[in-house]
């Protein structure tokens, strides 16, 4: 390994570290009592300390050394918790944060100042002259005095019985120092009677030993066979605790036997099959239905798959290269069995067969490649602790965060966009929803306020949501505001929805008045283009008195959408479902021309504005009459409108390949796809649409154009 | 009865010292003066009916040396089974690997004290 992958290796290692870090701390403000949890912080900031120092980062190294000896007088009891430590290991893992980000960039993204002041506030929590504590000292020995627990594998010389040494003095040896507490024995190399030698030893023994002897003692035992046998003895104290293997735990009996040395594999394996499961066997006795055990065993298999997940670790560049290659293979598979169909005969029958099953396999591997691509949201959402923390701080308020459905699962290029938005919209909450303690008490609410941070997924889409119990929003002072700001019209007609949408545009902000975090200059309408890049949208719900709640919906992946395949002339277009409401033939009348707003269409008593696609993409086409054609009625987070095109082909999924990194981006499009057929075919942006057929609408001209400059 | 250990070393003084320490502790010492001479004595104990647990042997001795003694006992199918220590000096790092090699079970290094005797013994002899 160079010097280089080792630097990344410690990159990794430690950023994730740091934020696992982060959340410890931030949570021992109010478990300071959490033994295994300050246990977690000290050895975080002793790994980082170590390997640090190992790739030669000395400054890291060195601060890390710091914080630990901080952390370990909290951890010997010695210094308390307080808020005011939890802010200074919080700035701390801030600079530490910056100097990771220092070496792996290369460049300087912290001032020596800041180092000398967290040094310094460190400092004030040490005793006058810091010892210097040889913590891996600390770490190995601590247990010295204490009951130690060891495994000793003992591989010993076949021709150890002719130097006369006797296999058992060593157990007697051993039980003079300590006590045998676990013993196996492998008689594997034992051949049969007829082909044993009465002078080799063909044994081999596991043991673990209880003692308080130190280690060297051990060793002595092994002293006068070490040199041709293999003796390994491994301080296990970890994993025994009050005398009890832990790890047993986690074992099946299968195992737990065979590594006792009294069954073999293959024994487990016969008694397995012939073994009715306990599942079985309640459904028998109709203590249970079969369904349920089914249930409960999926959720015990996903359950694994997710725990296993977190063990891997894969560059997401393969990633990509292989959802891009499932994604074309798919294709591939489309159009074979569409050929397939024109030229179908009786003959074909089997082919046809074959190729079916074929469809349906990739499509299967294409969703579980999609699904590899998934991470769990909780390290997003476990991050907002921190930011909730000071907020809440700074203003002087109360807030409890509460997550939920932290296990729910996104892609990771989602969950990596929406930490932004999400940051904004619990700084908001905080700092806008939630009320002082004094205003709580008075209006009859606990004061400590709460903010709901939570996930889960709904008919193919992925809703989080922000909630908090404050003192929700006046819609009323919205239309003032937005009238004020002239993006309405005083007199403008307006649903609740649609005033809550109002929020979400440039230049609105309902602040009364300008507080430490907000002013940051950035606003909702940020949030809402933020989302609207995820392909998602963003509602508000909000009741007064109660609280406020954001809810964002987004697509469970950024690569695929499921689609509506539509003609207009001699092309094809996608337009994302999500958008979709309805498509409907309009008769002669219902297509009217409104002075000012351009031609609308009645559709069920609402009057929609009408967008032709092929005046906006410009293309050639005889059916531009409506009444013979079709309209598509689509959904923005504006308004509704209909979108006129030749015909409707039918619903298909479409693997998105980028036209800006392969052309140029085209305004209106979200890129393209290829078809059954091996035609391509652009998917239509709906809001991107809207923007370019809406441009005489003054608030959507702004929010378009700043989208264009961003 | 099966508590016998057979010392040999051309120093008396040493042999007495062996005898004294592992007396006290409980074992009943024979003594041979070198190599020779311990494999007669070992002749003589069988046919007394004597079985020798331990045997500790010196290594530069007259007339026959420790290494070969070792050599000789692993040789000879009556006592082969009977664990011999060495006992060299520090600076014979060497011969231990050399007495290791021609069958001897452990040693002990010269100068020792009365536990480490007593604790190398108790290894091959309770």
């Amino acid at each position: 390994m160079d010097q280089e992958t080792l630097l990344e290796t410690f990159i990794t290692e430690a950023t994730e570290l740091i934020q696992e870090l982060e959340i410890d701390v931030v949570a021992l403000e109010d478990s300071s009592d959490d033994v295994e949890l300050i246990n977690r912080i000290f050895r975080a900031a002793h790994t980082i300390k170590g390997s640090g120092g190992l790739v030669g980062l000395t400054a890291i190294s060195d601060f890390t050394h710091s914080m630990e000896s901080v952390l370990d007088l909290v951890r010997q009891r010695e210094l308390a918790v307080t808020g005011e430590l939890v802010s200074v290991l919080l700035r701390a893992v801030d600079l530490l944060k910056a100097m990771i980000k220092s070496a792996a960039t290369g460049e300087s993204c912290f001032e020596q100042r800041e180092l000398e002041f967290v040094l310094e506030l460190l400092g004030q929590f040490l005793p006058e002259r810091e010892e210097r504590v040889d913590t891996e000292e600390m770490l190995s020995t601590k247990n010295r005095k204490e009951t130690s627990y060891f495994e000793i594998e003992m591989k010993l010389s076949e021709n150890l019985l002719e130097t006369g040494t006797d296999p058992l003095m060593l157990f007697r040896e051993l039980e003079d120092i300590g006590e045998i507490v676990d013993i196996v024995v492998d008689a594997r190399s034992l051949p049969d009677v007829y082909n044993v030698d009465a002078h080799k030893l063909y044994l081999n023994w596991r043991l673990v030993l209880r003692t308080s002897e130190p280690f060297s003692s051990i060793e002595n035992v092994f002293i006068f066979v070490q040199d041709d046998s293999e003796i390994s003895i491994t301080d296990v104290s970890c994993h025994y605790k009050d005398g009890v293997d832990l790890r047993v735990a986690d074992m099946r009996l299968g195992e737990i036997l065979a590594e006792k040395g009294l069954v073999v594999s293959c024994d487990i394996e016969e008694a397995l099959s012939s073994q009715t499961r306990i599942g079985e066997l309640l459904v028998q006795n109709g203590k249970v239905k079969e369904e349920d055990v089914k249930s409960a065993l999926d959720k015990q298999l996903k359950s694994r798959e997710v725990q296993k997940a977190t063990t891997i670790r894969v560059d997401t560049d393969k990633l990509d290269k292989l959802v891009n290659l499932v994604g074309e293979m798919v294709i591939a598979v489309a159009r074979t069995v569409q050929q397939n169909v024109y030229e179908s005969h009786e003959g074909k029958r089997t082919t046809q067969d074959a190729l079916d099953m074929l469809q349906r396999i990739s499509g299967d591997l294409q969703e579980q490649v999609m699904r590899v691509r998934m991470i769990p949201v909780e390290g997003l959402f476990s991050r907002f602790h921190r930011v909730v923390r000071d907020l809440a701080n700074a203003e002087g308020k109360h807030v409890r965060l509460l997550l939920s459905g932290t296990e729910t699962e996104l892609d990771k290029n989602v969950v990596e966009q929406l930490s932004d938005p999400l940051k904004h919209l619990i700084r908001n909450s905080v700092d806008h929803g939630v009320e002082s303690p004094g205003n709580r008490r008075k209006a009859g609410k606990p004061e400590e306020a709460v903010v709901k941070l939570s996930a889960y997924q709904q008919e193919g889409n992925i809703i989080i949501e922000v909630l908090d119990d404050g003192h929700g929003i006046d819609s009323n002072a919205i239309v003032d505001k937005a009238a004020e700001k002239g993006l309405i019209n005083q007199g403008d007609d307006l649903d609740e929805r649609e005033i809550y949408q109002l929020m979400f545009m440039p230049g609105f902000s309902t602040a009364k008045e300008v507080t430490e975090v907000s002013g940051r200059g950035v606003g909702l309408d940020v949030v809402k283009r933020n989302i609207d890049d995820l392909k998602g949208s963003i509602e508000v719900i909000s009741e007064i008195g109660k609280g406020t709640t954001f809810r964002i919906k987004l697509p469970l992946t950024l690569a695929i959408i499921d689609g509506m395949n539509v003609k207009v002339g001699d092309e094809a277009f996608i337009i994302p479902l999500m958008a979709i409401v309805e498509s409907i033939r309009p008769n002669r009348e219902a297509v009217k021309t409104v002075e000012g707003t351009g031609e609308v269409i009645d559709a069920r008593g609402e009057y929609l504005p009408l967008v032709r696609l092929y005046n906006v993409f410009d293309i050639e086409t005889d059916k531009t009459n409506p009444s013979e054609a079709l309209v598509v009625i689509v959904e923005s987070s504006q308004r509704r409108f209909g979108i006129l095109v030749d015909d409707v082909i039918g619903q298909q999924q479409a693997v998105i390949k980028s036209l800006e990194k392969n052309f140029r981006q085209v305004e209106g499009t979200a890129g393209a796809t290829i078809l059954g057929d091996g035609s391509v075919s652009l998917i239509i942006d709906i809001h991107g649409l809207e923007r370019m057929a809406f441009k005489s609408f003054k608030s959507i001209q702004v929010s378009g154009l700043e989208g264009e400059a961003a | 009865m099966d508590r016998s250990v057979l010392v040999v070393d051309d120093s008396a003084t040493l042999r007495a010292s062996v005898k004294f320490t592992l007396s006290e502790a409980g074992y009943a010492v024979e003594e041979a003066i070198n190599g020779k001479d311990a494999l007669q004595k070992l002749q003589q104990l069988k046919t007394r009916g004597v079985q020798i647990s331990l045997i500790i042997s010196d290594i530069n001795m007259p007339e026959m040396d420790g290494i070969t003694f070792v050599q000789e006992v692993k040789k000879d199918s009556a006592h082969r089974f009977i664990p011999v220590l060495i006992l060299t000096t520090e600076s014979q790092e060497t011969k231990k690997m050399e007495g290791k090699n021609a069958g001897a079970a452990g040693w002990l290094v010269k100068p020792f004290n009365n536990d480490q005797l007593v604790g190398v013994v108790r290894k091959f002899v309770r």
